[in-house]
């Protein structure tokens, strides 16, 4: 890992308007991303964590810019992503590409896989003809796929090769940076291995960048370098996989890793169980978004939000107490 | 002990245009009383259409029960009146699902929905229904309980839409719950406070509950009995800890191996190889033959037996037929 | 998982296309296909009239006017001695021809707008609609009406009028397809690959948009077909002797207590196209979304 971050967010922001009546009146925003800043250094796999609603995928979504940013800014490379003109976003799609959740809805079903990977090579410029199909054929194979696919319809396939396509797809242009937006929670158990093993491979032997996008705190533990919880809008804790696994430090973190269930009858482990739902992010709780749900809360926490710093080494965390603000200590 | 529940050899088939389809292929098994049996499998593999079976809620065209009995105390389910039936749906036997959204009819409040529930079976009227669905509403930990009993299914959250789903199961004091993923579409921490909800009212009401999700992790913590499905049979069947300190099949293991767990680092995770066999090609003799790493020629000829092991611990697989055969020729 | 579920399944799971399955459901469907034969036979009436009549549908011959059904005229014959089996024949391919071009004026124009209308929302979408809107506003026969009335009789002017009547149709329904299809992942998948705009409309959208064009057509050339025969009737349509049937069944109506078949066959073979589409048309739709 070098020192210069291949992509750097910072204050990004994204907000659905809600709107009512014949004529659209704007009465309110979900404040979907609110406030998050992201350093992704080449080569690692960084996942952003959290349930569903707290802005991971949007996040990941407006990143690419298939989005529209509320605010905000991204730096791929030394360039930024959100002011660019329409040609040189089509130019940078080589290089950042994305994996949808979905391999049922992400294909087209009117068009072979040979189509479907090939059509980018000839958008780009890339490959046409007898090259396209001998790339479509190589990438296919490298994705566990056969030569003798590239005729096939999607419908041909089971979820788990149509996943295999789908990566086929995004990695085809040979990007540098591939956002995985849940990848895998929408195939069977016994397939979900399969995809983790191949994605890990193709970054192995591509060397590239990943974002994922997962709720499930184990495959996460597997799978990324670094680790980035978000709650409702914003990153609440960042930290390399080891220190994040071992000492959790935000009360949100403690409490999605003791709610994993676990493949042992025997251990029974100690669970925090949470008061209450996630708040709507139309409507986001004031100072610590968490504070709602926490059960370390005290007063200061409705009023501060709290930053996202340096608690040691390169662990992150926003939250009062673990920071030991002055406020939050001396209301004890 | 009495059974509460024996399905024996229940068969239920879909007729579609394309093919015939087996998705319920002989599965047996009993349940005891307040006993808790985790149906485990991945989608398609039939485990869903067991509980449909044992509700008679398969219609035809394209899905008929075949064949079987389905023990409820004692009497065959599938010969039963659909009066008596009706009767038995939602009384004595409850029933909940996924995704408490579509489980709720949209138009009418939740109040509305589960006092009517109680009306039906319980032939309480008026006050006392609503003030029994209030005490359910408490039991399954819903805040504001009368305030949420005049809201619509759209204003609660999925923790909320499923702990009213539960207070209604739950409203009749049913003998069998039959709780279908009802955690898959809830985030890990609202599965957290379900699971903690429902094993709180396992110890309460003393209901049989058959728990059907594809999460072995979930199993881990709800069941007491196990049994795993594919492609439409069991294919072992055993006690929750003999499963889990000693899986025997090798679609078992497998599929404990391949998911990544908190506790244990590894760089490469072991996999099933394949997917699951399309119920209109399905393979002859075993069926997991086509995935099974001791594959062994027999398997690819002739479905093995369900054959009990050692105690109440059930296998569907040659590897251990074959053991058991061997040691009996001795 | 339900039965739905269940069957959804076993669908996706299928190793047949999607128009494999279509046209096997199709052609289950007894009443689409009977609807399918009649439009056959009306084709083959259409291509093969000089072979199938020996008579010329505008040659006139007073010496045989009013005939009632013969072996020798069929269908008897017209005022002006017309053989009327042979002006029915003909008279398919001028129906045929109006359905073909009104339903072709109606998706040029009407596909491309709906398709862009949909696609990029906004303004362009706010305006479109509210032109689609006022062409709604009038029922179609009276706009096809006010049409012809500007643009001058004739069957060139009817087959552009019933055309522009059926524009509407066409933008509304492919607006309301490329607004679901536009969510569909694939859509978002194209974009991220740098795929442009046209291209994914022409591409990814539009294909999938196909089924309910194929089915709206196939109910709008039995409206086209039906507009033209009414305007026909109204005198607006083709003018004497182009063997139209509206046309004919308006100057037989002055005989119908003499020669009653100059009003019956013409009505009957309107009759019996325009069912033969809406047959068609319902087996299609059922066979394109069978739930």
């Amino acid at each position: 890992m070098n020192n210069e971050p291949m992509l750097r967010v910072r204050g990004l922001k994204k907000y659905f308007p809600i709107t009512t009546g014949v004529f659209s009146r704007v009465v309110g925003y979900v404040k979907a991303v609110d406030g998050v800043d992201l350093d992704i250094f080449p080569g690692e796999a960084y996942s952003l964590v959290g349930e569903s609603g707290c802005g991971k995928t949007t996040t990941g979504h407006t990143i690419l810019k298939l989005l529209t940013p509320t605010e905000g800014s991204a730096i791929f490379q030394g360039q930024d992503i959100f002011s660019m003109s329409r040609g040189n976003l089509r130019d940078m799609r080589k290089q950042m590409q994305i994996i949808f959740q979905d391999p049922y809805s992400s294909l087209n079903p009117r068009m072979t896989v040979g189509e479907a990977i090939g059509e980018a090579l000839e958008v780009h410029g890339i490959a046409r003809g007898q090259e396209r199909r001998k790339k479509v054929e190589e990438i296919l194979e490298t994705c566990g796929l056969a030569y003798y696919h590239y005729r096939r319809y999607p419908h041909e396939f089971s979820g788990g090769q149509r996943q295999r396509i789908v990566i086929a797809r995004a990695l085809v242009l040979n990007p540098q940076f591939v956002v995985a937006d849940e990848p895998i929670s929408a195939l069977d158990v016994s397939i979900q291995s399969q995809i983790i093993n191949l994605l890990m491979d193709l970054k192995k032997k591509f060397g590239l960048t990943f974002l994922f996008i997962s709720h499930d705190l184990s495959v996460v533990k597997h799978m990324s370098d670094r680790v980035g919880v978000m709650y409702l809008g914003s990153v609440v804790e960042e930290s390399p996989k080891k220190e994040f696994y071992a000492n959790p430090l935000h009360p949100y973190s403690q409490t999605l890793l003791s709610a994993v269930p676990i493949m042992d009858p025997f251990r029974k482990k100690e669970r925090i169980i949470l008061k209450g739902d996630v708040p709507s992010p139309a409507k986001p709780p004031t100072g610590c978004r968490f504070h709602t749900r926490c059960p370390y809360v005290r007063e200061y926490c409705s009023r501060k939000k709290p930053e996202l710093k340096t608690a040691y080494g390169k662990h992150r965390v926003s939250c009062h107490k673990v920071h030991e603000e002055p406020e939050y200590v001396s209301q004890g | 002990m009495e059974h509460i529940l024996q399905v024996k050899d229940l068969k239920t088939t879909f007729y579609t245009d394309e093919a015939v389809i087996h998705a319920v292929d002989g599965v047996s098994f009993d349940m005891q009383p307040g006993e808790v049996l985790g149906l485990v499998g991945e989608s398609g593999c039939g485990k869903s259409v067991v509980s449909l079976s044992i509700m008679r809620l398969v219609y035809y065209p394209p899905g008929k029960i075949e064949g079987g009995e389905v023990l409820f105390r004692g009497k065959n389910l599938l010969s039963v009146s659909e009066a008596q039936m009706r009767k038995i749906r939602g009384n004595e036997i409850a029933m909940i699902f996924q995704e408490p959204m579509t489980s709720f009819n949209p138009v009418y409040t939740i109040g509305n929905q589960v006092t009517e529930a109680i009306k039906l079976h319980q032939g309480l009227e008026g006050i006392t229904a609503k003030k029994k669905a209030i005490e359910m509403f408490k039991l399954v930990g819903i805040p504001r309980a009368e305030e949420i009993l005049s809201e619509y299914p759209h204003q609660l959250s999925g923790g909320m839409r499923q702990r009213a789903m539960i207070a209604m199961a739950l409203s009749c004091n049913p003998n069998l719950l039959i709780a279908d993923e009802p955690t898959t579409a809830l985030d890990v921490t609202i599965q957290a406070q379900i699971l903690e909800l429902m094993k709180g009212l396992k110890r309460k009401i003393n209901t049989a509950i058959i728990f059907i999700t594809h999460d072995l992790g979930v199993i881990a913590e709800m069941a007491e009995h196990v049994a795993v499905m594919y492609a439409g049979k069991i294919v072992e069947d055993a006690d929750i800890g003999s499963l889990f300190t000693e899986p025997l099949h090798p679609y078992t293991i497998g599929l404990m191996q391949s998911k990544p767990k908190l506790e244990e680092e590894k760089d490469i995770l072991a996999f099933i190889p394949g997917a699951v066999p399309n119920p209109m090609e399905m393979p002859v003799g075993c069926s997991f033959n086509p995935r099974c790493k001791h594959v062994m020629e027999i398997c690819r000829r002739q479905m093995p037996e369900l054959i009990e092991i050692k105690s109440g611990h059930k296998v569907r697989c040659w590897l251990h037929s074959k053991a058991v055969e061997r040691n009996h020729e001795q | 998982m339900d039965n739905v579920a269940v069957e959804r399944q076993v669908k996706g799971l299928s190793r047949e296309s999607e128009y494999a399955q279509i046209l096997c459901h199709l052609r289950r469907n007894r009443l689409a296909m009977a609807g399918l034969a009649v439009l056959a036979v009306f084709l083959l009436c259409a291509l093969l009239a000089p072979v199938l009549t020996p008579y010329s549908p505008t040659t006139t011959n007073f010496a045989r006017v009013l005939e009632a059904p013969s072996r020798e005229h069929l269908l008897g014959t017209d005022e002006l001695g017309r053989d009327v089996f042979a002006r029915i024949l003909y008279g398919s391919r001028i129906s045929l021809a109006i359905g073909v071009i009104s339903v072709g004026i109606g998706m040029l124009i009407g596909v491309p707008a709906g398709a862009l209308s949909g696609f990029y929302g906004g303004k362009f979408d706010l305006f479109t609609q509210r032109i689609i809107d006022i062409m709604i506003a009038f029922p179609g026969i009276l706009l096809a009406i006010v049409v012809v009335t500007v643009l001058g009789v004739g069957v060139e002017n009817v087959m552009i009028a019933t055309g522009i009547a059926s524009i509407p149709i066409y933008t509304r329904l492919v607006r309301g397809s490329v607004l679901s299809v536009k969510k569909q992942g694939y859509v978002a998948a194209a974009r991220a690959l740098g795929i442009g705009n046209f291209r994914i409309i022409v591409r990814h959208v539009l294909p999938n948009c196909l089924g309910p064009i194929i089915v709206q057509s196939t109910f709008q050339f039995a409206t086209a077909i039906l507009w033209a025969a009414g305007l026909g009737f109204l005198g607006l349509g083709a003018q004497p002797p182009t063997p139209e049937w509206g046309a004919m069944l308006s100057k037989g109506r002055e005989y119908i207590r003499v020669a009653h078949h100059l009003t019956t066959y013409p009505g009957l073979a309107i009759l019996l196209m325009i069912l033969g589409f809406n047959l068609l048309g319902d087996g299609l739709r059922d066979a394109m979304d069978p739930k």
